[in-house]
Order: C-alpha cells, then structure tokens, then sequence
C-alpha cells in the first residue's frame, strides 16, 4: 500500500485534502481490486438469491418475504457485472493475474499493516474475554455501594495496552489514563444512567 | 393558552432543566459511540420520575443538543455520532484538517440554529398543508422515497464511482433484510439462530462502521493526521450566512416535509438536502463539494435540524413517530398517561403548543452552549490520535451493548468494524451501507404493502399517482446520472 494514499496530512497540505470517505476512495480503487471485489459481490448476490428462493411464502407472490431480497440480489449481481466489466475494460484481469502474489508481499511489507493486525487481534481479544470472564465487586460504604466489574478490569487491561502500543508513553501514564478513563465512563453509565455494563457490571 | 404555555416554557427553572437536556445532549452526541437514538431510549426511564413539563422539556433539550453534539465528533474526528451527521462529516472533516475545524463547526451551529427555526416556524404556520403533503406518502411512495435515499447517499458518498456507492447500499439491504419478515413472521437469512431473528440494528452497525473503521484506519499509521489546535474563527460572517440563505431555506423545507413523512428521518433529509443542495450551488462552489464545502454543511445540517420540529409533527398530531428519537419521547409521554394522537388538543389542550415552545427554548439554548463548547471540543478532540482514538474502543463496546443490553450486539459492532475496514480498502464509501440498514426494513414493508394495492390493477392506476410517479422518475434520473457521469469521466 503506498502510505501517501492513507495520509491525510499530505493531501491537506496540498491543500487538495477532501472528505474521508470520497476522497480516498478513487484512489484505493485499481481495476485489479475492483475485479477481485467484483467477483466477491457476485457470489454473495447468488447467495442472496437463492436463500430467498428457498424462503417459504405464506402469501401471494406480491407478499413474499424472498420477493425484495431475491430483486436486492439480483440489483447487486448486475451491479457486480458492471464493475466486473469496467475493470476489466481498465486491464483489471491483467492487474488481477500478476497481482494477488504481490499484493500479499506488499500488505505484509508495510509496518502499517503489521499494526493494523495486530490491533484487531487485540480488539477481538477484548470483545470475546469481556463476554466470558464476567465477576462484579461490591464494596459498600455507610452510604454508597461502590461497584467493580470484570468490564472495568478487562477494559482497563486492554487499553493500557493498545495506550502503551499506539502512543507510546510510560507504562505507568497508559495506566492512569486508562484506569481514569473507565472508571469515569462506568460510573456515568452505572451510578447516572443505572445501565448494567458488559459482563456482569 | 398560549401566553400560558409561553411562561410555563419561560420559567428559569424550566430553562434550566432545557439547558442541562442541550448539554447533556450536546457532549452526548460529540462522543464518538453514543448515538441520539441511544439518549433518548436511556432516558425514558430516567424521565418516568419526572413531571410531565420537565420531563418533556428535559427530553426535547437532549435531542436538540444530541442531533447537533453528533456534527462535532464527525468534524473532529470523522466519527458522526448519527447517521445523518456524514454529509457533515465529509464537509467538516476536511476542513478541520484544513485548521478549520472551529469555523466548520460554527457554520454547523448557525445550520442547526437555522434549520431548527424553519423547522418549527413552517410547521406553526403550515401544520395543516403539511401534514396533508405528509400522508400523501403511501407504501409505494415510501418504498420509493427509501430507495432514492440509498441510490443518493450511493452517489453522493463515492466520488465517480456511484456504481460502488449503490453496491455498498445494496449490500446494507440485505443486512437489513435479516430477522423475522414483518408480513407473514417468516426468517430471513438467520441460519436457525434465534438472536438474528430479532434482526441486525443499526445503531452498532453505524458504531463498527464508522468508530471501530475509524479507529483500525487511523490508529496504526506511523505518522496519523492532526487536527490543528488553534481553533481561530468560529462564527461565520454574516456575509456567507446570507450568501447560504437561499439553500438553507430549501433545504430546511426538504428537511420540514421529510421530517414529517413517519419513519423517512433526518437521515434520508441530510442527503437529499446534500444533493439537491450541489445540484443548485454554482459550478465554482460545486467544485468544492466532498473537499470542504461550507454550503454543503450548511445544507445537511439545516435538513437534519428542520427534520426535528418535523418529525414531531406526526408524532404529536397521528401518534406515529417522525423517526426513533420521537418514537421516545412518544414512549416518555405515554408513561405519563399521555396519549398522542388526533384528539390529543382535546385531551391535553395546550400541549403541542408547550413542546414547540420547549424546541424554540432548547434551540436558543442549543446555540449559545454548541458556541461555548467548541473550542473546548477542538481542543480535546485535537489530542493526539495515539491518545484519542483508543479512549474510543471501549466506548464503542459500550455504545454497542447499551441500546439493547445485548452483547450479540457487540459482536455486530466488531464485525461491521471489520468489513468496513475491508470495504475501506477496496474503495466502497460506508454511509449508504448504515443509511440502508436504517432504511431497508421500510422499503421493504412498503414496497410489498403496495404490489398489494396494485395488484389487478393496470400499470395507469400506478402512475395516476402523482407523488409516486415524479419520486419514480427521480430514482430512475439518479441511477441514470451516476451511470452517465461515470462514462464522462472515462
């Protein structure tokens, strides 16, 4: 990937910056991607067509529940055969053919990536563990019940982490950030809005 | 009764109930994760032990500031806190990119100050024709306005690739499609499970797509952008508030009528108001349109705050909810024994009267704390993104869960956050995606609802419609000129 399609800083500088969604998508597109994509969409839309073919229709023809799926599918096949042709018009077979190797090579050989994989793993981690370690302390006072979840201890844990990985202060910094940040945001939902957090919280 | 409504909305203890809603409502929209829909359904159980004039007053100040709070998050750090709020963000980002972050987010203010004023002044003196344009909107009209929404937001959001645009709006109908029909109760595309019976919603698909996608974008880049600190000039000069009137004015009409047309929202009126809005901007100002286009914020943002007053309109007058925020407050009057609906100025005279009321006070105060609050909001959403977008994860898990304290929810809001990434990387725009999420249960109901209608009948009773027939034609102009306009750029 070249880092100067993903950097906003240059394109702002050239003062040639535009929105985060329109500008960059011209640019991510080649017509090797836009084939491979292509290719991708048209399974799914046959997918999508015949599930809503097998859906049973209580009614007429007009009131099946398969009727605006199936016409969705079969939007999103012809769609998918029109970007197929524009990029193969654009040499996308040709792009497509010497590509998929070097595109993996290229992927792995940006450091950007690395993290960006990394950071998802962790992500997953943290949704999957919220959900399976689940415990809640309590710890009463004379007049007030204080409150901690696994939410809190998971999160805290987490985003030490990502703090320590991504922004690169002291370990003790990403520790006091994370651990104000949580608990702020705990309390708020549990002690203002009276909403149960994740896991047991 | 009148006057009595006024001094009731204008008592200072009232007002200051309106401004800790506007506040709340502001910071709770500026937080990427935290969604208007999300406020108000939080804050049905915390108004149940309220009067009923507080209560409804605290609740009109939370949407008020919460449409406008999702604007700042999605200038800042292109995260919008509604879906409504990505023309603004496609605009604004870019201009805060600029170091114009804090001027972005004035002209928005002005926007939403403006809109909510036409919003509530056409419905004062237009609430009969309104509402009688409104109910013209039958199933078929409704499955098409639904569907021009997504074939809008396709174009708008893609560059000169509509064709993707439309893809990723397709493949969010097919999201929306999964759950229980709401016809005949049959499962679509739930593979036996019982949790996808109860369908895909939107609000952690809108969260993973744009927060999560955000954050695996943004995050891992050696050198991520930076939002200057210096916030310079915040109020626009009044000469570029007039120079915008014409289209402020358009689009808080569109933002008016759209609002009133139940279950249309502030989303279909922000890019319909955007794209009407480029049509009719001169060539010099259209060119700036997706690189940081104040007009084009001016447009969205003056819809999607006209859409407010609006989508109160059949909330109040038929009992059926504008959009999902109204449907709350609906739910925080009907725990009051209120009932809403035609015989509602019979049954509680003077109510309609205090709650435009109420919108007029929220929207003053709306202005003077979305003013105060922006340099501070620049200056915190400046931190470095090594700092920022992390404290966003956990908020986008609790965001995620919180709506329906669902953790299948969260795992909904990981997966769109990875196949937004995914499609970010190929080069599909993401908005049409949520907009059809959003949309796709209506069209699909209407559309079946109405070959209903039509069914022995000749395709003439069909056009014979005059609504539905220019809202057909429009549709087929809009896939005609994104196809058009791709093979003029080729």
């Amino acid at each position: 990937m070249d880092p100067e399609d993903n950097n906003p800083v240059t394109q702002a500088n050239e003062g040639k910056g535009s929105s985060a969604d329109k500008e960059d998508n011209d640019k991510r597109s080649t017509p090797g991607k836009d084939l491979a994509a292509s290719a991708v969409i048209a399974v799914f839309a046959v997918l999508v067509m015949l599930l809503a073919l097998r859906m049973p229709n209580p009614g007429t023809l007009f009131t099946a529940p398969g009727l605006l799926p199936f016409l969705t599918g079969l939007a999103l096949l012809i769609m998918a055969a029109g970007l197929g042709i524009s990029s193969i018009r654009a040499d996308g077979v040709k792009a497509l053919l010497q590509g998929p190797g070097k595109s993996v090579r290229d992927y792995f050989a940006d450091i950007e990536n690395w993290r960006t994989l990394l950071l998802i793993g962790i992500i997953i981690l943290y949704v999957i563990v919220t959900q399976q370690i689940a415990f809640d302390l309590r710890f009463p006072t004379k007049f007030f019940a204080f409150s901690f979840s696994s939410y809190e201890l998971i999160s805290i844990i987490t985003l030490t982490l990502i703090l320590r990985i991504f922004w690169r202060a002291t370990l003790v910094r990403c520790l006091l950030v994370s651990a104000f940040w949580i608990i702020a945001l705990a309390s708020v939902f549990r002690y203002a809005f009276h909403i149960l957090l994740p896991g047991l919280g | 009764m009148i006057l009595d409504q006024i001094l009731v909305t204008l008592s200072p203890y009232m007002i200051l109930i309106c401004l800790s809603g506007v506040t709340l409502g502001i910071l709770w929209g500026a937080m990427p994760g935290l969604s208007t829909t999300m406020a108000m359904v939080l804050l049905i159980g915390l108004s149940a032990g309220m009067e009923q004039n507080v209560a409804i007053m605290f609740m009109l100040g939370v949407y008020t500031g919460s449409v406008f709070g999702g604007a700042i998050s999605a200038v800042l750090i292109n995260i919008p806190g509604t879906p409504d709020a990505v023309p603004t963000m496609i605009e604004g980002h870019t201009l805060a990119k600029k170091g114009q972050g804090g001027l972005a987010l004035g002209t928005a203010i002005a926007a939403s100050f403006l809109g909510n004023w036409v919003g509530i002044l056409l419905l004062i003196a237009f609430i009969p024709v309104i509402l009688a344009l409104a109910l013209q909107f039958r199933s078929w009209e409704m499955f098409l306005l639904a569907m021009w929404g997504i074939a809008i937001c396709g174009t708008m959001s893609s560059g000169e690739l509509p064709l993707k645009g439309w893809i990723s709006g397709w493949i969010g109908l097919v999201v929306a499609f999964v759950g229980l029909d709401s016809i005949h109760g049959v499962p679509r595309y739930t593979f036996g499970s019982l949790i996808l019976e109860d369908g895909i919603s939107y609000v952690p698909v809108l969260i993973g797509l744009f927060g999560l996608t955000e954050i695996l974008r943004v995050l891992p880049q050696k050198n991520p952008y930076v939002i200057p600190t210096d916030v310079g000039r915040v109020i626009p000069p009044m000469r570029s508030l007039i120079k915008y009137s014409r289209a402020a004015l358009r689009s808080g009409l569109l933002g008016t009528v759209i609002g009133a047309i139940p279950g249309a929202g502030a989303n279909v009126a922000s890019f319909l108001a955007y794209d009407v809005g480029k049509r009719r901007a001169k060539p010099e100002e259209q060119a700036k349109w997706g690189k940081g286009s104040y007009e084009a914020i001016v447009c969205a943002e003056v819809a999607n705050n006209a859409n407010v007053g609006g989508s109160m309109l059949p909330t109040l007058t038929l009992g059926i909810p504008g959009n999902a925020p109204a449907a709350a407050i609906l739910a925080a009057l009907e725990l009051k024994n209120v009932v809403v609906g035609p015989a509602i100025q019979i049954e509680h005279p003077g109510l309609i009267y205090f709650i435009y009321f109420a919108l007029i006070i929220a929207n003053f105060l709306m202005y003077g704390m979305a003013i105060a609050l922006v340099k501070p909001s620049v200056k915190l959403f400046s931190l470095p993104r090594g700092l920022l977008m992390p404290l966003i994860i956990p908020l986008c898990v609790l965001g995620a869960f919180a709506v329906n304290l669902n953790y299948f929810d969260v795992y909904v809001m990981l997966g769109s956050g990875l196949i937004g990434y995914l499609l970010h990387r190929f080069g599909f725009p993401l908005a049409p995606l949520v907009l059809a999420v959003i949309l796709g249960p209506l069209a699909d109901e209407n559309l079946r609802r109405a070959l209903l209608v039509f069914e022995d009948k000749s395709i003439w009773f069909v056009l014979s419609r005059p609504i539905g027939t220019i809202l057909l034609l429009v549709v087929c102009f809009t896939f005609y000129d994104g196809i058009f306009r791709r093979r003029k750029v080729n």
